[in-house]
C-alpha cells in the first residue's frame, strides 16, 4: 500500500537513523523554545501576526490590486499565474525572450509546488538551486524533506560522497565546514555565470509594492546582485498591508524556524536595480479556492517557518519524504489534501492529535483541528482505508452496546495477560513497547465496588 | 496575461470573506539597562563582532586597525573615513568584485534585540560587495541604536530605497547535519564598528 504509514515504515527500517532524525529536529524545537521565551510579548506577537494575516486574507483582492499598483510604480513588472502551468510557461517565456540559459535559484517552496525546475530543465535551461540544503537534494535528485531544512534527512558522510562525485572533493571528506567550503567554491562560479536569478518571496507589502526575502547564506543576494534579471515568485497569500507589519512577522519567523533572533539577511526589494529588471509573479494555484473554505482558509496564513514540522512527533519519526508531498508535516497534511484529496488521503491520519503544531505556530493556525476536520471529510468521501473503516464500524457497534462492551473488555483483559510477546510485535505500536500490566477488574466494576464500599 | 489577472481576482472575490479587523501594532520597547551590551550579545550570537570607538573622528583609525582591513588588498568602501583599494583597476560591474577581500559600508539603525543593522548600499557595486566580500565591516552611529525591530521600521522607511537589507552576522548555514558553518556564500566575518559617545 502506498500511504503515509507504509512509507514511514520504510524510513523506520533504519532505527538508528530514525532516532538521529528525531533528535536533530527536537534540538531545533528546543532552540525555538529558548528564543520564544526571551520575548515577554511572544504571545501578543502571535496574536497580532494571526490577526494581520486574517485581515489581509479577508480583503485579499484589494491588497493584491494595491500591491500590483505600487510594485509597478516602483518599476517592477507584475504577472499573474492561475496555476502551476501558467507560472512555468510565464517564467520560461521571460527567460527565453532574453536568451537566458543559466539560472540560479534560491529557496522557494512555491516553485517546488509548481514544478518549475523540471519545466525549465526540459527546455534546456540550467537551474541551480543555491541554498546549500536544496543544492544537496537537487544533486541527489530528491525533493526537499523539510521546508526550512531541505537536507535534514541526509548524513554528512552522504554529503561527502555526493560532493566527491559531483564536485570532485577528496574522498571520505565529512567535515561540514570543509564540505560547505567545497560547495561555496562550486556555487560561486555558478553565481558569476548566471544570467538570471529566481527567488521566492517571504512577504509582499501592499502599501509599498515591496518584497522581502529572508536568508542565512547570502545566496538570495548574490543571485539578485550579479545577474541583471530577477524573477520573484510569490503566492498570493504572502501579502501584508503595511511596512510596519513586517517586524511582527520578522520577529516571529526566524525564532520559530531555527531559534535565531533574525536571519542573517532580510532583503527588501522595491523595483529593479538600476539597469536591471524585476518581475514579480503572483501565483494562485489553488489558494483562492482554499480561501473560500471556512474550515481551512486560515492555513493560508502560514509563513513557512517549519516549527510545526519540528515539533510533530510523527514528522520527526517518519521523515519528510514519507508524506510524498511538496510540503510535509502538519501544515502539509492540511494543504495537500486540498489539492488532491485522494492522493493525500492518508496524511491527516498521520497525526496523534497532540496539538503541539498549533501551539508553536507563529500565526496561530489551528492545525490539529483542521487535521481532524479533514479526517471527517475524507471519511465522508470514502477515502478511508479498509482496515480503518472496519475498525471504526466495529468500534461504533461495540460502543453502542454496553453489555457487549463489558464482555469484550473482560475477554480482552483475560487474553491480554496471555498474549505472547511475539504477537504483540506483529503490530507496529507493539514493536518497541511492552504491554502494561492489565488490571483484573474493569473500571466500572472497580467503581461499583468502591461506591458500595464492599 | 490580463485574463489570468482577472480570473485570479475574481476567484479571490468569490470567496466572499467577511472583513476582519486590522490590529494596530503597539509593542512598547523594553527598557534596556545596557542597549549596547545587549546589541553586542545578539550580534555575537549571530556570529558577528562588535567594536567601539568614542568619536566620529576616530572611525578612520579604528577601521585601519581592524584585522579585516589591515591586510586587505581589495576593498570597496562606502564610508568617507576609509578609501577603497583597487590594485587591479576600478571595478565597473559586480563581476569585477570576485576577489574582493573586504567591504565597508555605513549602516543605521542597529537593533539590540537581534544584532541586525539596516544597510542601504549606494549603488549596485556597493550592493554586490556586501555579499561577495570575504569580510564585511559596518560602520554604525551609536545614537542610531534601537531596542526592537518595531522601532527600527519606524525610522528606516524601507520603501525609499530600491534595495535595503537588515544584516545580522556573517553568512551562515546549518544545512549539513545542523552543524553551524560560518561563511556559506557570503562574508565569513562581520564586524560592526559602533562610533560616538555614550548619550
Ligand atoms: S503552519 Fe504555522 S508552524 Fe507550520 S510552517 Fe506554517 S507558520 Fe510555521
Amino acid at each position: 500500500m502506498n500511504d503515509h504509514a507504509s512509507r514511514a515504515a520504510a524510513f523506520n527500517a533504519d532505527a538508528e537513523r530514525t532516532g538521529w532524525h528525531d533528535r536533530a529536529l527536537w534540538h531545533v524545537r528546543e532552540r525555538r523554545d529558548r528564543a520564544a521565551a526571551q520575548l515577554p510579548e511572544w504571545e501578543a506577537l502571535r496574536d497580532a501576526a494571526g490577526e494581520i494575516k486574517a485581515h489581509t486574507l479577508s480583503q485579499l483582492d484589494l491588497y493584491l490590486e494595491r500591491f500590483e499598483q505600487n510594485a509597478l510604480q516602483a518599476g517592477a513588472s507584475v504577472h499573474w499565474a492561475r496555476d502551476a502551468d501558467e507560472l512555468c510557461s510565464l517564467v520560461h517565456a521571460l527567460l527565453e525572450s532574453r536568451g537566458v540559459s543559466k539560472v540560479v535559484k534560491s529557496k522557494s517552496m512555491l516553485t517546488e509546488e509548481c514544478g518549475l525546475n523540471p519545466h525549465l530543465e526540459a527546455r534546456g535551461i540550467e537551474v541551480v538551486d543555491t541554498d546549500l540544503g536544496e543544492r544537496i537534494v537537487q544533486l541527489r535528485g530528491e525533493p526537499p524533506s523539510h521546508i526550512v531544512l531541505p537536507a535534514i534527512h541526509i548524513k554528512k558522510e552522504e554529503v561527502g560522497e555526493l560532493f566527491h562525485r559531483e564536485m570532485g572533493s577528496p574522498e571520505g571528506l565529512d567535515d561540514p565546514t570543509r564540505l560547505t567550503e567545497v560547495a561555496r567554491g562550486d556555487l560561486r562560479q555558478r553565481f558569476l555565470a548566471a544570467e538570471a536569478g529566481i527567488t521566492g518571496v517571504n512577504f509582499g507589502v501592499a502599501e509599498t509594492g515591496g518584497i522581502v526575502v529572508c536568508s542565512n547564506e547570502g545566496n538570495v543576494d548574490l543571485g539578485t546582485a550579479l545577474p541583471p534579471l530577477h524573477i520573484a515568485c510569490m503566492g498570493i497569500e504572502k501579502l501584508v498591508p503595511r511596512e510596519r507589519d513586517l517586524p511582527v512577522f520578522l520577529r516571529l519567523l526566524a525564532r520559530s524556524a531555527t531559534g535565531q533572533a533574525i536571519t542573517s539577511y532580510t532583503s527588501h526589494f522595491h523595483g529593479p536595480r538600476p539597469g536591471g529588471e524585476l518581475h514579480i509573479v503572483l501565483v494562485d494555484n489553488g489558494r483562492s479556492q482554499l480561501l473560500s473554505s471556512e474550515a481551512f482558509e486560515s492555513a493560508l496564513r502560514c509563513i513557512r517557518c517549519g516549527a510545526c514540522l519540528n515539533t510533530c512527533p510523527v514528522y520527526r519519526r517518519s521523515g519528510g519524504h514519507s508524506y510524498a508531498s511538496v510540503i510535509p508535516g502538519p501544515i502539509g497534511s492540511v494543504l495537500e489534501p486540498a489539492r488532491d484529496a485522494e492522493a493525500h488521503a492518508s496524511l491527516p491520519f498521520a497525526c496523534t492529535l497532540c496539538g503541539s503544531c498549533g501551539d508553536v505556530c507563529p500565526v496561530k493556525i489551528p492545525l490539529s483541528q483542521q487535521l481532524l476536520a479533514w479526517r471527517g471529510r475524507l471519511v465522508e468521501r470514502g477515502h478511508l482505508g479498509a482496515t480503518r473503516r472496519f475498525a471504526q464500524r466495529f468500534a461504533a457497534a461495540v460502543l453502542a452496546r454496553p453489555r457487549l462492551y463489558a464482555a469484550l473488555g473482560a475477554l480482552g483483559r483475560a487474553l491480554g495477560r496471555r498474549t505472547p510477546a511475539f504477537l504483540l510485535r506483529a503490530n507496529a505500536w507493539g514493536r518497541s513497547r511492552e504491554l502494561p500490566e492489565l488490571p483484573h477488574r474493569s473500571f466500572r466494576a472497580e467503581w461499583a465496588r468502591r461506591r458500595d464500599g464492599s | 496575461m490580463a485574463r489570468s489577472r482577472e480570473s485570479v481576482l475574481a476567484a479571490v472575490r468569490r470567496s466572499g470573506a467577511v472583513e476582519r479587523p486590522l490590529p494596530e501594532i503597539r509593542f512598547a520597547p523594553p527598557l534596556l539597562a545596557d542597549p549596547v551590551g545587549r546589541f553586542g550579545e545578539t550580534l555575537s550570537e549571530a556570529g558577528g563582532e562588535l567594536r567601539q570607538v568614542a568619536s566620529a573622528e576616530g572611525v578612520g583609525g579604528a577601521l585601519a586597525g581592524l584585522p579585516a582591513l589591515a591586510e586587505a588588498r581589495r576593498v570597496v568602501s562606502g564610508v568617507a573615513a576609509f578609501a577603497s583599494r583597487h590594485p587591479d583597476g576600478a571595478p565597473v560591474v559586480p563581476h569585477d568584485l570576485l576577489n574582493l577581500d573586504t567591504a565597508v559600508a555605513a549602516g543605521a539603525p542597529a537593533v539590540a534585540e537581534n544584532g541586525a543593522v539596516w544597510v542601504v548600499p549606494g549603488d549596485i557595486l556597493g550592493r554586490a560587495a556586501l555579499f561577495l566580500a570575504e569580510h564585511l565591516v559596518l560602520v554604525v552611529p551609536r545614537t542610531s541604536l534601537v531596542s526592537t525591530l518595531h522601532e527600527a521600521y519606524a525610522v528606516i522607511s524601507a520603501h525609499k530605497a530600491r534595495f535595503g537589507c537588515f544584516i545580522a552576522g556573517p553568512s551562515k548555514t546549518a544545512d549539513i547535519e545542523q552543524a553551524l558553518v560560518i561563511g556559506a556564500h557570503g562574508p565569513r566575518t562581520l564586524t560592526v564598528l559602533l562610533y560616538g559617545e555614550e548619550p
